[in-house]
This record gives structure tokens, C-alpha cells and sequence, in this order.
């Protein structure tokens, strides 16, 4: 295995970096504003940044661990 | 309800935009929202750099898993070795063990696989009949005194033992592999899970930038 799928993951997140910054940059011009965001929206900002639950295992009763 | 309330100075006033109701709703500044989700992908970056790490890691390890089956396989080590007293009044033969031990004492100190080192030491072992971890500073190498020392432990190995030992550092490399592969959808769904969150800031821009249209509306009507 060699690491070029390393390589193009890491190009993808450079691309979400870019279109980060851009999404940055069109903010900062807005002024100062105040933005009633949906907490809806917070909250699956926050699922998507929680880090990853490990994997259960089935155990011989059909019971996860 | 997603609500751009302007309180620019120069208004001194403030202006509501609605595009949806009821949905509950937390103000925040621009550069609260910015702070916001620069950590939230700060928080993903973090993991995404653990697997990366332990991607690159795992990816090394099979490299060196495979140097030191090339090793083990080159020349007349393929088909085995000479062990104890048969090699100890060969000089050449001495020499090559010493040459071939410090191959794979390189290998093990160059490794940050635990696996390769562990499949070296194994190897080392079995080549020089000395333990490698007594090797551990970088300015010592094997010698053929050191050899001539350990020579009644250097075992004698036929073809289907050389065959064995190289099988088990194939099995140390294919384990690496599945290791990797499953490492690498960990680390694909992250990246995922990165893209989703930053496709969410866009969508927030986009419904900001709505908002900001609706006040101007309301300001010419």
C-alpha cells in the first residue's frame, strides 16, 4: 500500500480549507451583525465534530457490548 | 426561524429577517459563529490527524515488513542456513551472518513498527544467535568475535524453516494491511464528516446572505 490515498485525502481537505476560508472571508465582510444561527444547525455541527464512537461488537447472546 | 439581526453602528438600529419560524435559535456575532466553527473543524482536525499518523505509520510498517522479507530472501537465505559449529571455523560464513544481522539490526532501529521490530528481533536471533536489544546504541554493530561468542545459538535452518519464518513476518505484513484498510475508512469517513460540516457554513452564508436581502427589501419598500 502505498500513501497516495493519503495524498488525495489530504488534497480534499486542503479544497475544504479553500471553500472554509471563502465562507470566512464573505463573513468578516458582512460587518457587525448579529446572526440567530438554528440550534438546530449547531447541534449537527457539534455531532459532526464529535469524535468517532468505537465500533460494538455483538456478543454471543446477540447483546452489544 | 433564521433571524440576521443588523446592529450596525452607523443604524444604530436593529433589523430581523425571518425565513423560517418556531425553530429555536442562538444569536451569535459573526465572529462568534466564525469562532464557532473554526473550532468545530479544529476539533475534527485533530482526530484526522491522529489517523493520518497512524495511517502513515501503518503504511511504513508494511514497507518494512516487506524490506525484511527481501532480506530474508536474498541470495542463499532464502533456502536457509548453516547453524552452530558448521559455520564457526568458516570465516566467510561468519562474516556473512555479521553482514546479514547488521542489515536487519539497521531495519529494527530505522522501524517504528512494534510488529517489524518484534519480526527483527525474531530474525536477528535466529542469523547472529545474539538478543538485539543489547544493540540498542546506534555506534555498535555485529562482529564475527560477537558471532563466534553466540555461534552455538545460531540454529540451523532448512529450506521449509526459511520458508516459516518468512510466512510469519507475510502474516506481520498482511495484519499491517487490514489494519491499514481499516484505518483508511475511519479516516475517509472523517474527511466526510469534515466536508459535511464545512457544506454547513456555506448553507449558513447562503441563508445569512438571504436574510441581509430581506432587510434590504424592507428598507426601499
Amino acid at each position: 500500500m502505498n500513501d497516495d490515498p493519503l495524498s488525495a485525502l489530504h488534497a480534499e481537505i486542503e479544497r475544504q480549507n479553500a471553500a472554509f476560508e471563502e465562507v470566512k472571508t464573505e463573513l468578516s465582510t458582512l460587518g457587525d451583525v448579529e446572526i440567530d444561527v438554528p440550534r438546530s444547525l449547531l447541534d449537527e455541527l457539534e455531532s459532526l465534530a464529535a469524535p468517532p464512537t468505537s465500533t460494538c461488537t455483538t456478543n454471543i447472546n446477540g447483546l452489544r457490548a | 426561524m433564521t433571524t440576521v439581526t443588523n446592529t450596525n453602528q452607523a443604524g444604530n438600529a436593529a433589523y430581523a429577517a425571518g425565513i423560517d419560524g418556531g425553530a429555536p435559535t442562538t444569536a451569535l456575532s459573526v465572529e462568534g459563529l466564525l469562532m464557532y466553527c473554526s473550532s468545530r473543524l479544529e476539533s475534527l482536525d485533530t482526530t484526522i490527524k491522529q489517523y493520518f499518523t497512524e495511517q502513515q505509520d501503518r503504511n511504513a510498517g508494511i514497507r518494512d515488513a516487506a524490506k525484511l522479507i527481501a532480506m530474508l530472501k536474498e541470495g542463499s537465505w532464502n533456502t536457509g542456513q548453516k547453524g552452530g559449529m558448521e559455520i564457526v571455523c568458516n570465516e566467510g560464513h561468519l562474516q556473512n551472518h555479521a553482514n546479514k544481522a547488521n542489515e536487519i539490526l539497521a531495519l529494527w532501529r530505522s522501524t517504528s513498527s512494534p510488529e517489524v521490530k518484534k519480526a527483527c528481533e525474531t530474525a536477528f536471533r535466529t542469523v547472529s544467535g545474539l538478543d538485539i536489544n543489547a544493540y540498542g546504541d546506534p555506534s555498535t554493530s555485529v562482529d564475527t568475535i560477537a558471532l563466534r561468542g553466540a555461534v552455538t545459538s545460531i540454529p540451523a535452518v532448512d529450506p521449509a524453516g526459511a520458508a516459516t519464518q518468512i510466512d510469519a513476518i507475510k502474516d506481520v505484513q498482511a495484519s499491517l494491511s487490514k489494519s491499514a484498510e481499516m484505518n483508511m475508512i475511519q479516516l475517509q469517513s472523517l474527511v466526510s464528516q469534515r466536508q459535511l460540516a464545512v457544506q454547513m457554513t456555506t448553507q449558513l452564508l447562503q441563508v445569512v446572505h438571504e436574510g441581509l436581502k430581506g432587510i434590504a427589501a424592507n428598507f426601499r419598500s
